[in-house]
């Protein structure tokens, strides 16, 4: 993570996009402040699912328990953004936007940094990293695993 | 409901850059244009059912939808007014929603009408980029990563080639399908028919699609006219039946979409919703694959078109690239495919982007295709999704009830 993409990703949040936090996400928030990946799971069901919302869509059930997640899984798709990103993106291109599917279950998006162009493969092993790009904000990122 | 309603007319201002005209003015040009072929007097339109606008807030918060009811002095004679959205999809919701209200007898001429000015009506291409890096996602767990629409169409292409084992040249096939047809469609935007190897190698946008396979946002305004079978008969010499209509929603972020969350390599499925819809309209029609004559494909980018290709029935999987560049959907092709040149040469206008597609199925079957009329077209196959691919739409219609 290049200080020059902090700075540009500190300028969005602040300039376009401090997510706007709800009382059922602030959890999320707040662990990414610690360094942690938390999800949701249903305690009447035990459904997971993400990003979070205030209801169970499997049972619909209220009864919501947080985890906190391994940070681990597989690249389950890609793409390379090398033109036409938004503003607060553009001095980052090329980036690599993917969707991660954890080995808890879930999927999320995400950046993929500190890769080769050769990580960059559907079903790779990465892991969360976490980037605090404001007092607020704390965005996880993922990085390819090292083969052992 | 099959064969109960039909479309009597469509109305299209041209795809381009229109600095001094607002939307109130592209969306009369279309409205208007869409009466005349209809062939009926304004007063019999009952309903008018305006879709969703990016760039101007005439078609939202000002009301359009009631507003045009004015301007068309339909006033104690229009029985019901609203705006209807699924994005990319509206036009196939609209024929829903319009063919509800008409099976029901409480109207029997609607009317559909769309403009935007996704060119024109930003103060700059970054600012139109930045909009669709922000819109139909979520703002705290998608936007921050630079995600866009685009990435939306890039994430399953990468996918596919996994799958399938496509390349970028069956990609460049679809867009140089497009391209052929734009150059016959005076209202398309691009009209140039680059060489395939010009198409691969533009420069790289959002991997793996080129510069040359992404679409351009325009200005643009569209409109058509549906009503019930027996008013239809009675106005227009060539209705053009729905046949069948199916739809499916499948997620909200494609991050959860079932081939995400149940990420596989050897089973990478982005067919089965398509397969589902597709099979029940040719059910609901009656028709086969084979019945076809043209496939009016939403595009958007040039992998959707390889997908509802396989899953509508017309080629095995993963063989779709070869069929397009085999040049089965060109001008003269087989099963010519997006007559109108689609988003990616013809323009994007946004919500009327399938719109387009959908007044081009129409205007093949009723013979109005004027250069790129495909011969004795009898049976039109659209597909529409909205959002981030978030639902299905297979709509079958003919210029004749089987």
């Amino acid at each position: 993570m290049s200080e020059k993409w902090a700075r540009s990703q500190r300028k969005f949040i602040k300039r376009v996009f401090t997510p706007k936090i709800t009382n059922y996400t602030k959890p999320f928030w707040e662990g990414t402040k610690n360094h942690q990946l938390k999800y949701q799971q249903c305690k009447n069901c035990s459904y997971i699912f993400f990003p979070p919302q205030p209801n169970c869509p499997n049972c619909l059930s209220a009864d919501l328990g947080w985890k906190i997640s391994a940070g681990k899984g597989v690249l389950a798709t890609f793409t390379n953004i090398h033109f036409a990103a938004p503003s607060w993106m553009s001095e980052k291109m090329p980036y690599t936007v993917i969707i991660v599917r954890l080995d808890e279950g879930f999927t999320m998006m995400s950046n993929l940094i500190n890769h080769k162009p050769k990580d960059i493969e559907i079903m790779k092993r990465v892991e969360a990293v976490f980037n605090d790009v404001s007092d607020e904000i704390t965005l996880p990122y993922f990085q390819p695993v090292e083969e052992q | 409901m099959k064969g109960e309603v039909a479309v009597i007319g469509v109305g299209l201002h041209p795809n381009g850059v229109f600095a001094n005209k607002e939307c109130p003015e592209l969306a009369m040009y279309a409205i208007l244009e869409a009466i005349q072929n209809a062939g009926i007097d304004k007063n019999e339109i009952d309903a008018i059912l305006t879709q969703d606008t990016f760039s101007d807030r005439w078609y939202n918060s000002d009301l359009s939808w009631c507003k045009l009811v004015e301007m068309l002095g339909l006033e104690g004679k229009c029985r019901i007014n609203f705006r209807i959205s699924s994005g990319g999809s509206t036009s196939s919701t609209a024929v829903h929603a319009a063919a509800g209200m008409i099976l029901m007898g409480k109207a029997k001429c609607v009317l559909v009408s769309h403009a935007d000015k996704l060119n024109s009506g930003f103060e700059s291409i970054q600012q139109v980029i930045d909009a669709f890096s922000s819109f139909g996602m979520s703002q705290e767990f998608e936007a921050p990563f630079g995600y866009n629409q685009q990435a939306v169409s890039a994430f399953v292409a990468n996918l596919y080639m996994k799958a399938t084992g496509a390349t970028s040249k069956d990609f460049a096939a679809v867009a140089l399908s497009m391209r052929k047809w734009a150059a016959l469609n005076p209202n398309a935007l691009i009209r140039k028919v680059p060489a395939l190897e010009d198409i691969i190698n533009s420069d790289m946008v959002v991997s793996p699609f080129t510069k040359r396979m992404c679409n351009v946002t325009c200005d643009g305004a569209e409109a058509f006219i549906i009503a019930s079978r027996e008013f239809a008969e009675k106005v227009c010499n060539k209705p053009v039946y729905v046949l069948g209509m199916n739809s499916i929603v499948t997620h909200y972020s494609i991050m959860n979409n079932p081939f995400a969350r149940n990420i596989n390599v050897k089973n990478i499925n982005f067919w089965s919703s398509w397969e589902k819809v597709a099979n029940e309209s040719y059910q609901e029609a009656g028709l086969k694959p084979e019945d076809i004559d043209i496939a009016e494909f939403y595009d958007a980018y040039p992998i959707l078109p390889l997908i509802t290709l396989e899953a509508c029935g017309f080629v095995e999987k993963g063989k779709a690239g070869q069929f397009v560049l085999d040049g089965n959907t060109w001008p003269g092709g087989k099963l010519p495919m997006t007559t109108n040149g689609g988003m990616i040469a013809g323009g994007h206008t946004g919500t009327g982007g399938g719109l387009g597609i959908f007044c081009e199925a129409i205007k093949q079957l009723k013979g109005e295709a004027g250069e790129r009329q495909v011969a004795n077209a009898k049976y039109a196959l659209t597909t529409e999704s909205g959002g981030q691919g978030m639902d299905a739409h297979v709509l079958i219609l003919g210029g004749e009830q089987p």
